[in-house]
């Protein structure tokens, strides 16, 4: 470890002032470190302070925001004195910037060379031919193929994956001395995640800059962090090298991170008996699923020849990256899309049937109340207008469930059923945190007493510790009320924790299916194993973790799956 | 490729459907619904016309025809650049209207480029310099600019520079002004109206575009306010600001007609203000066709434009298929939709809106 | 169509989805709502009781003196036939006030009505209304309304239901756009989930989530509508003379400008003013639903 520190951060606090309110503090007392060559991560739930952080050090706090007390200096240099002009010498130059959302993070009308070239014109570093030739080797630096052609290209013609990369190529035109990277990789795929993280590996390597890490993924920053810094409520909890913060967590905070953090839980859940799963008379059987919105070449929009079954009181789990035709599946199963072809057979349902055929209503109706579906995002599923009791009422007098008298008590039950207190009935759902919204949500689904529950991304918005709370109640609910779970989810940890049998899928196709142990264990596809092979795994948990450059997989099937 | 030629084909047939329809719309309220508008005119005793002499007017302009023989000979006319003839003077509509046009349409041009110009200003001192210290009120005294001038009202505006410039002051000449001393007064009553609209949806999408994260990446870069302004902002934040253009053509009409009137200027306005007067349907009709051509023509010309300006609309009309991309509604229409939503604060997502949603929807009636 | 089609106090980029689990701090009403809040009531006082305010006759200037400069006795001056100015600017606020909500009610019904059975039914009923809402647009909101009033004839009510036709097709883009985003929404699928009929949502769900932005809309255009009876009134095609409407008060003012600006200055101000502090009013109502 080298001695001098790049970064420093010394009591830094930030006050966010809302007008006519008081000011409320988003960071205090922080102090961090970032040493050349060496990356150091933020790690933090949302609303840690985490972001604030990053956003001070590069001088771009919103103008709400206010260093109250504190220091940062970038080497011999106080950042915090700086002015207008100051800051404009040092961003670029000295200090790159990586930003979360690769999507609206490129000036949507300029090419991708003038973007990466931007910093170099800013700084006058470079006139027009000068820095084309620099961007060109810029992003073959960053693993870009085609250079040429895709500097003259524009952002919405690119992946993710690749937008990523071009920003990192701009950020690091001028070779600052430190980059930050504010979430660089949380709005990508997990095999795309995995690129970029080995691409900054590489770059910070080879010239030696330090990287400050802002993530909420505790896996990502045990995985390639050298210093790691857990942040709660604006402070920092524990701080230290990450191998130590791993294993010893000093903290009740960080070790509960830790713990509820699904990618780093190696224990599945006991599998139900496999046999079950095989049984002749499956709950749900999907046959030769087929709904084609749009087909380029090979890639499919939508789903084809999806076949699995699910034994009644077990999970299935569908895994797969953005665009794999899950979430097709999923709505396909709640009877919300009638498929163009396959069968869909559910109990002694045919969710087919009822678009084509002319199905009483009443056989819609039961069919409504076998199979629920709970939504990925609790903010958008529970209608603002409405109190939770209203909500819950609603499907009750729907289906003509109880009466005036016994849904009342229905409607109680169901909030004890998912822990919500009582007194939360009469709020809206403004007034309740996401984890309580997808507790309303879950309870709006169980109160018409289902077979099927379908959980889209039922836990992705959710802030981990939320998400393992969340987990552990599904699991209990479904032991008490024999339930049966699809559980669509792009995060293999958490399937691993939840499902019985798991389904992987990926552009349309499935590409295979099976108990979930097997799948993980012995993983018959190269696309299953990518998938595994990208989970982060922090290095004092798995000791053989591969070493970097040492990939199974063909690039090309890398970045197809990206562009999927 | 730029333009798809599929969907430059489909663009103008939604045009001419427009076109067509709006002309069926003024024909039957201007022309079926007010009945018979020769008897009217000609049956009037004291003009002293033979049953036989109302006949033959009567047979020359197939006043006794079905609806829809006039319907079409209406139609044909149009197409043909015969308006017929005014039911005050006799004269021919169009000898009428192209006598007045040159005159409107200077004033139009003059009052549009003179609001743009406005707009500009008003919108980038309202969105530039410091948002704190003494120098940020000038900033939100501009931000409300816009307000004050939607609020004005445009014959009163006219009066009052009539009043102010001429009267008082004595700068600008209404009486014997030359041409363009003439035209100085009318533009600033036809601008400051017209450019509230547009300083109000530049500040908006400048304010959008500066909250963007490639914005903060760029800022992050070492910009200054003014490398942000000319490279970064402007481009993205025009392009909400071209749909507008098509959109104030209305305004335009609006206040051609009032400025016209006050300055008693001859034009299509003053035309059309006396043509109410004497209820003279013909000339009615047929500046309502005129002036709906020119919006049609305008708003496809902007839309045309858009995949022009916005590289993204390009590649989607290459891959998607037109059929699709026009199917739900066609640009103009969604991006006027968007700025009407956002005028009430609402933000629409369209990307939302294809294909998927659209089966998912519930038969459950 | 009319401006208030592309008029907003700009408000940031802030995605709507953030505002659900925001912090829910009730910001203090601005001074600027206040005092809009105070113009506006002294307008519908007008309206509804107009003596309070004034003790002359608005059509009847008895033996006052003609075109007399403002004072306390006669705050905006006396007209061409010693009418009191105020006192017609009083007394215009009933004709002017009640065109405008006539005007905006034909636009919110017919408008709103159109929208939400074009974004809830979809499929050919939303292209052939859609369609012809693109047709009431493309016609200039003003020629629109001339032809309209010569159909019908010179009158208040006249020009106020010209008015309102021309704001159909606003109401009907906004509520159909709404419609649509809510419809499509996962509460709305929720619903159906549970087993709601397509009636049932549309009342429990669709419309009350849907109509705040389109009441917000109205209270915009309130303040149009005034501007563009006005204007109707001014060309001389509104309320016939000698009955005060507040763009007649300025036309006929009009013609002393020379020698008695007050006539037409002071009027403009007042209408100005109206319509100012309804936009004031519609943009908070608007903050605050939103």
């Amino acid at each position: 470890m080298t001695g001098s520190s790049l970064l420093r951060i010394d009591g830094l606090s930030v006050d966010y002032t809302h007008r006519g309110g008081p000011s409320v503090p988003a960071v205090s007392e922080l102090d961090l470190v970032v040493r050349p060559g060496s990356m150091t991560a933020v790690v933090g739930e949302s609303g840690s302070g985490k972001s604030t952080t990053a956003n001070a050090v590069i001088g771009l706090l919103p103008s709400s925001a206010r260093v109250t007390a504190g220091r940062i200096r970038l080497g011999d240099l106080d950042l915090l004195s700086l002015g207008a002009a100051g800051w404009r010498g040092v961003r670029g130059t000295q200090i790159g910037y990586v930003p979360q959302d690769p999507g609206s993070s490129l000036n949507p009308l300029q090419t991708i060379g003038k973007s990466v070239a931007e910093a170099l014109r800013i700084h006058r570093r470079a006139n027009r031919a000068e820095a084309r030739a620099q961007v060109i080797e810029l992003l073959a630096r960053v693993g870009i193929d085609r250079p040429e052609k895709r500097a003259d290209q524009f952002p919405h013609e690119l992946s993710g994956g690749m937008r990523q990369r071009v920003l990192i190529a701009a950020a690091i035109a001028l070779r600052p001395r430190l980059l930050i990277a504010d979430e660089p990789t949380s709005a990508l795929d997990v095999t795309v995640q995995k690129q970029v993280l080995d691409l900054l590996d590489q770059l910070r390597a080879e010239t030696g800059m330090g990287v400050l890490f802002i993530t909420h993924d505790l896996a990502v920053a045990g995985e390639r962090a050298d210093e790691l810094a857990v942040m709660h409520g604006g402070l920092i909890v524990e701080s230290g090298p990450a191998g130590r913060v791993f294993s010893h967590p000093s903290t009740e905070y960080a070790s509960r991170l830790i713990t509820d953090a699904p990618a780093l839980q190696t224990k599945a859940r006991p599998a139900l008996a496999e046999a079950a799963a095989r049984t002749a008379h499956p709950f749900v059987s999907v046959e030769s699923l087929t709904h084609v919105f749009d087909r380029t070449g090979d890639q499919v929009s939508g789903v084809e020849d999806v076949d699995f079954t699910v034994a009644r009181g077990t999970t299935h789990g569908i895994v797969g990256e953005s665009g794999s035709g899950k979430t097709t599946t999923g709505k396909a199963l709640a009877g919300f899309l009638t498929p163009q072809s396959g069968q869909l057979r559910i109990g002694d349902f045919d969710a087919a049937e009822f678009g084509r055929g002319r199905p009483s209503r009443q056989r819609r109706r039961e069919f409504r109340r076998t199979v629920q579906l709970v939504h990925q995002n609790p903010f958008s599923a529970l209608d603002p207008k409405h109190s939770i009791r209203s909500t819950l009422t609603e499907p009750l007098r729907s289906f003509r469930l109880g009466d005036r008298t016994s849904r009342p008590r229905l409607v109680a039950e169901a909030m004890d059923r998912v822990a919500l207190p009582a007194d939360f009935l009469d709020r809206r759902p403004a007034e309740l945190s996401g984890g309580q919204l997808q507790r309303v949500a879950i309870a709006r689904a169980l109160i018409v007493e289902p077979e099927l529950v379908v959980f889209d991304e039922a836990v992705s918005a959710l802030d981990v510790t939320v998400q393992a709370q969340i987990l552990t109640l599904l699991d209990d609910l479904q032991s008490q009320l024999d339930l049966t779970y699809v559980f669509i989810s792009h995060d293999l940890a958490v399937i691993r924790q939840i499902a019985d049998t798991v389904s992987v899928m990926s552009r349309g196709h499935l590409m295979e299916t099976g108990p979930t142990e097997e799948i993980f264990a012995r993983p018959r596809t190269s696309y299953t194993r990518s998938l595994l092979d990208a989970i982060p795994r922090p290095a004092t948990l798995s000791s053989d973790s591969p070493p970097a450059d040492d990939r199974p997989l063909t690039p090309t099937l890398l970045t197809t799956a990206a562009e999927s | 490729m730029i333009l798809d030629t599929r969907y430059l084909i489909v663009r103008l047939g939604q045009a001419v459907l427009v076109l067509l329809l709006a002309f069926t719309a003024a024909f039957i309220l201007l022309s079926l619904i007010p009945g018979d508008g020769v008897t009217a005119r000609f049956a009037d005793p004291t003009l002293g016309l033979s049953p036989e002499q109302i006949a033959e007017i009567r047979e020359a302009t197939g006043a006794d025809d079905s609806w829809f023989g006039r319907y079409i000979t209406s139609l044909t006319g149009f197409l043909t650049g015969n308006f017929g003839y005014s039911v005050q003077t006799g004269a021919a509509v169009s000898t009428i209207i192209s006598a007045a046009l040159p005159s409107t349409a200077v004033l139009a041009i003059s009052g549009f480029v003179t609001a743009l110009v406005l707009a500009v200003l008003i919108a980038v001192f309202a969105t530039y310099g410091p948002a704190t210290g003494p120098l940020s009120r000038v900033r939100r005294v501009l931000d409300s600019v816009p307000s004050l001038f939607i609020s004005i009202p445009v014959f009163w505006l006219g009066i009052l520079l009539i009043q102010v410039f001429s009267f008082q002051l004595g700068i600008v000449s209404v009486v014997d002004a030359g041409p363009a001393e003439a035209l100085v007064l009318p533009t600033l009553t036809v601008a400051v109206p017209l450019s509230a609209p547009i300083a109000q949806v530049l500040i908006r999408s400048i304010t959008e575009v500066q909250a963007s994260g490639f914005v903060k990446v760029t800022t992050a870069k070492g910009a200054s306010e003014l490398w942000l302004l000319v490279h970064t902002v402007a481009r993205n934040a025009v392009l909400p600001g071209l749909t507008i253009i098509g959109l104030v053509f209305g305004e335009l009409v609006a206040g051609a007609v009032v400025t016209e009137t006050v300055f008693g200027r001859n034009g299509i306005g003053l035309i059309t203000a006396q043509a109410v007067t004497h209820r003279d349907n013909p000339i009615l009709l047929a500046v309502v066709v005129i002036a709906t051509f020119g919006y049609v023509i305008i708003n496809l010309i902007v839309d045309l434009l858009y995949p022009i300006i916005d590289v993204r609309l390009r590649s989607k009309r290459s891959v998607a298929s037109v059929s699709r991309s026009l199917r739900s509604h066609d640009g103009p229409t969604r991006r006027a939709l968007t700025a009407t939503a956002a005028s009430v604060g609402v933000d629409l997502d369209w990307d939302d809106d294809p294909a998927p949603s659209g089966e998912t929807k519930e038969k459950n009636a | 169509m009319s401006i208030t089609d592309v008029f907003t106090r700009g408000q940031g980029a802030g995605p709507h989805r953030a505002r659900a689990h925001g912090t829910r701090t009730r910001p203090g009403i601005p001074p600027a709502t206040v005092v809009s809040a105070l113009v506006l009531l002294i307008a519908i006082a007008w309206a509804l009781v107009p003596g309070l305010f004034t003790h002359y006759d608005p059509n009847d200037g008895g033996d006052t003196p003609a075109l007399l400069a403002p004072s306390l006795e006669h705050w905006f001056g006396t007209d061409q036939t010693g009418r009191d100015a105020f006192t017609r600017v009083v007394y215009g606020a009933s004709q002017s006030l009640l065109a405008a909500l006539v005007a905006v009610g034909v636009g919110l019904v017919l408008g709103t009505t159109i929208g939400l059975i074009a974004g809830t039914r979809r499929g050919w009923l939303d292209d052939v209304l859609m369609r012809l809402v693109d047709v009431l647009l493309s016609i200039p909101a003003i020629l629109l309304s001339l032809s309209i009033v010569v159909v019908l004839g010179f009158g208040t009510i006249n020009a106020a239901i010209a008015v309102g036709v021309t704001a159909i097709a606003q109401f009907a883009r906004l509520a159909r756009s709404q419609a649509v985003q809510i419809n499509t929404s996962d509460f709305v699928a929720a619903a159906y989930g549970s087993g709601g009929t397509f009636f049932s949502v549309l009342v429990r769900h669709i419309l009350p989530n849907s109509i705040s932005p389109v009441l917000s809309l109205a209270v915009l255009q309130i303040g149009s509508a005034i501007l563009q009876i006005s204007t109707l009134g001014f060309l001389g095609y509104g309320t016939p003379p000698p009955t005060p409407e507040w763009g007649l008060i300025i036309a006929e003012g009009r013609n002393f400008v020379a020698t008695a600006w007050w006539l037409t200055v002071l009027p403009g101000i007042v209408v100005m003013a109206i319509v100012l502090a309804t936009h004031q009013i519609g943009n908070t109502l608007r903050k605050v639903t939103s």
